[in-house]
């Protein structure tokens, strides 16, 4: 822990900025009639607004009233957190149960499994997402039965729904890279012992096993949290959620757009930076996510 | 590569496109992509017998939607808007990001590389397609008064800026490939030897990277579709969005029909009992990437058979005929013992 590695961390979320900054300025660089050149007064005086964020406005597009970002934005906040969390939760928990599961399998099965999973995979998210509302329209002509809440409609939203659908495509990958690690963890010496020793194989999956498969599964945690937001995107636009990510897409405003998106990725940020410092802490191998 | 049309993921794949390509131009080219409509079918005394939406099967392949229009025809009119707008926008990224990244991997540890990397991992959190949508609204939504621009700029205006999102990830993959590439020990020794720059790249890199080359440009492809569905389900359709600002309130409608862009057009209906017109440009997405990955696959199959591997003279010859002093010959008689 040298002091220009502390330098380099302090400098780190100073670049994430500056992404973001671009990210939010970009609209003004088009217009209808193609490129343009907003000019360096334009982006300075987005720089100003920025500086004061609690006086900041944002403007509906379609019916054009104004309004306070503050404190509204937090109900899209934790609108989006929660479904995070939900999606981040089921799909881990049933990708973990599943697998154990098959832990049991011939390697035939294995196989199969592993190659359905990677074609899953590759299939837009749109489809997931759009299948499983046209399977419950399906579900409610048939029968008749509303068993979720379908859409939100602005003060009541759907949130439980959002979650299970937005938890299908992490837990695809939850299930295949999980699979993949038990299989490595099987050449390990450490379970020869244990079975030796005469522990029964659920036992050596969920107590010994399963450490060392969170800690690995913990350094893909940026990839996993980029495919979430990706998806988020288009739940929540689909399911008519008022969460972040449609916040960012309807508000076009650069300084609503990067304050919003600053209130958004920073708490997921920090939440990355603490996997890395416990990594750090259990392992004593330093990993940058 | 010889084989390559005895793979049947990549003949099914390669027929699939094909087939919808030369389908989508005879359709512009010989019926000026005329959409047929069935309004309402009478039965042979005259009495009215059915309204759209007729269910696929039922009056036609595909079925229609409420005004009548045959879905089928919207598919076909879409394909090659679909098709060839992927594979531009992930052929051009693959080739800027080739551009890019193997110089880069040449030149390793260089300060203002690894800012601009830190710089561009903002892309990790906030999603391509969002900033596509967002960069590409004011041009691509029909303004009041018509569009200004023509449908070719619009179109090429997308296809760079797809592109240019999807370049950063993948240059900073070809990046470090190549640069672990290069710290290979034969690497380096070829280096002492005096291997320069075209050498390496040619006699190293070539063999040792070329199908992770392809899969990135199929991952690259399947990117390329996932932001453009984004796009269309966010009724930004590809080549631009008509807006009617007539009396009537229309909802928006594409103008290429690409698949992406008919599912958003019919978003609305997915609360009614017509799955069909929502499930068949899905389908027809998701069967465009497998085909993709039928492609690849089999390409990638081929390549793998037709590496020269195994010397196949050591098998012909005999062992009575080989001459003990030829290096060989131990060879031989080590397999044989």
């Amino acid at each position: 822990m040298s002091l220009s590695y502390i330098f380099r961390e302090m400098l780190r979320p100073f670049y994430l900025l500056v992404g973001i900054f671009l990210v939010s300025i970009s609209p003004m660089f088009t217009s209808v009639s193609g490129l343009q050149w907003p000019g360096f007064q334009a982006i300075g005086e987005v720089l100003q607004k920025i500086m004061s964020p609690g006086s900041l406005i944002y403007t509906n597009p379609t019916s054009g009233v104004e309004r306070d970002l503050f404190p509204i934005i937090f109900k899209p906040f934790w609108s989006s957190m929660s479904v995070i969390g939900i999606a981040l939760i089921v799909s881990l928990t049933s990708a973990l149960f599943l697998s154990i599961l098959l832990r049991f399998v011939s390697g035939r099965l294995y196989k199969g499994i592993m190659s359905i999973a990677s074609i899953f995979q590759t299939i837009p998210d749109v489809v997931y997402v759009l299948v499983s509302q046209m399977f419950l329209v399906w579900v409610y002509i048939q029968t008749g039965v509303k068993f979720a809440k379908f859409t939100g409609t602005g003060t009541e939203e759907a949130l439980l729904l959002p979650g299970v659908v937005l938890s299908l495509l992490p837990f695809i990958y939850f299930l295949k890279t999980i699979l993949a690690m038990i299989k490595d963890e099987e050449g390990e010496p450490y379970v020869d012992l244990a079975a030796s020793k005469g522990l029964h194989k659920l036992r050596i999956v969920c107590v010994h096993m399963l450490r060392n498969l969170l800690v690995r599964l913990a350094y893909q945690s940026k990839f996993i949290i980029s495919l979430m937001i990706s998806n988020l995107l288009i739940v929540e636009y689909l399911f008519n959620n008022f969460g972040m990510t449609v916040f960012l897409l309807n508000y076009t405003q650069p300084p609503v757009f990067f304050v919003t998106a600053i209130l958004f990725f920073f708490p997921i940020y920090v939440g990355l930076k603490m996997i890395e410092g416990l990594l750090y802490l259990m392992t004593q191998q330093e990993v940058s996510l | 590569m010889k084989h390559i049309w005895k793979e049947p993921t990549f003949l099914l794949g390669f027929v699939f496109i094909a087939v919808m390509l030369i389908g989508s131009f005879a359709h512009a080219l010989f019926f000026d992509s005329m959409i047929p409509k069935t309004p309402f079918t009478y039965d042979e005394n005259g009495q009215l017998e059915g309204a759209p939406p007729f269910a696929p099967f039922d009056h036609s392949i595909l079925g229609t939607d409420m005004a009548g229009n045959h879905l089928f025809f919207y598919i076909l009119m879409g394909a090659k808007y679909t098709i060839l707008g992927t594979l531009a926008v992930a052929l051009l990224s693959f080739g800027l990001a080739f551009v890019i990244g193997i110089p880069l991997g040449f030149v390793q540890k260089i300060k203002f590389f690894q800012g601009f990397e830190q710089v561009i991992s903002v892309m990790y959190f906030i999603p391509a397609s969002l900033i596509a949508y967002k960069f590409l609204k004011p041009l691509m939504i029909e303004p009041y008064d018509g569009f200004p621009t023509t449908l070719a700029f619009r179109i090429t205006v997308e296809v760079i800026v797809l592109a240019l999102l999807l370049v950063p990830p993948a240059a900073i993959l070809m990046a470090n490939e190549t640069s672990e590439v290069l710290k290979k020990e034969y690497v380096t020794s070829s280096r002492v030897l005096g291997g320069r720059g075209w050498h390496l790249f040619r006699n190293h890199l070539i063999p040792q990277l070329k199908e992770s080359w392809l899969r990135l440009l199929l991952m690259q492809a399947i990117q390329a579709t996932l932001i453009l569905t984004h796009l269309g389900v966010f009724e930004m359709f590809f080549g631009g969005t008509h807006v009617v600002y007539g009396i009537v309130v229309e909802p928006p409608s594409p103008i290429t029909f690409d698949w992406a862009s008919i599912i958003g057009m019919y978003y609305d209906t997915i609360m009614t009992n017509m799955p069909w017109l929502i499930g068949v440009p899905l389908l027809f997405l998701v069967l465009f990437v497998l085909s993709l990955i039928g492609i690849t696959n089999g390409i990638q199959k081929s390549l793998r058979a037709s590496k020269p591997e195994k010397d196949h003279s050591f098998e012909d010859m005999e062992l009575k005929q080989a001459d003990p002093s030829d290096e060989k010959w131990f060879e031989l008689l080590k397999r044989n013992a």
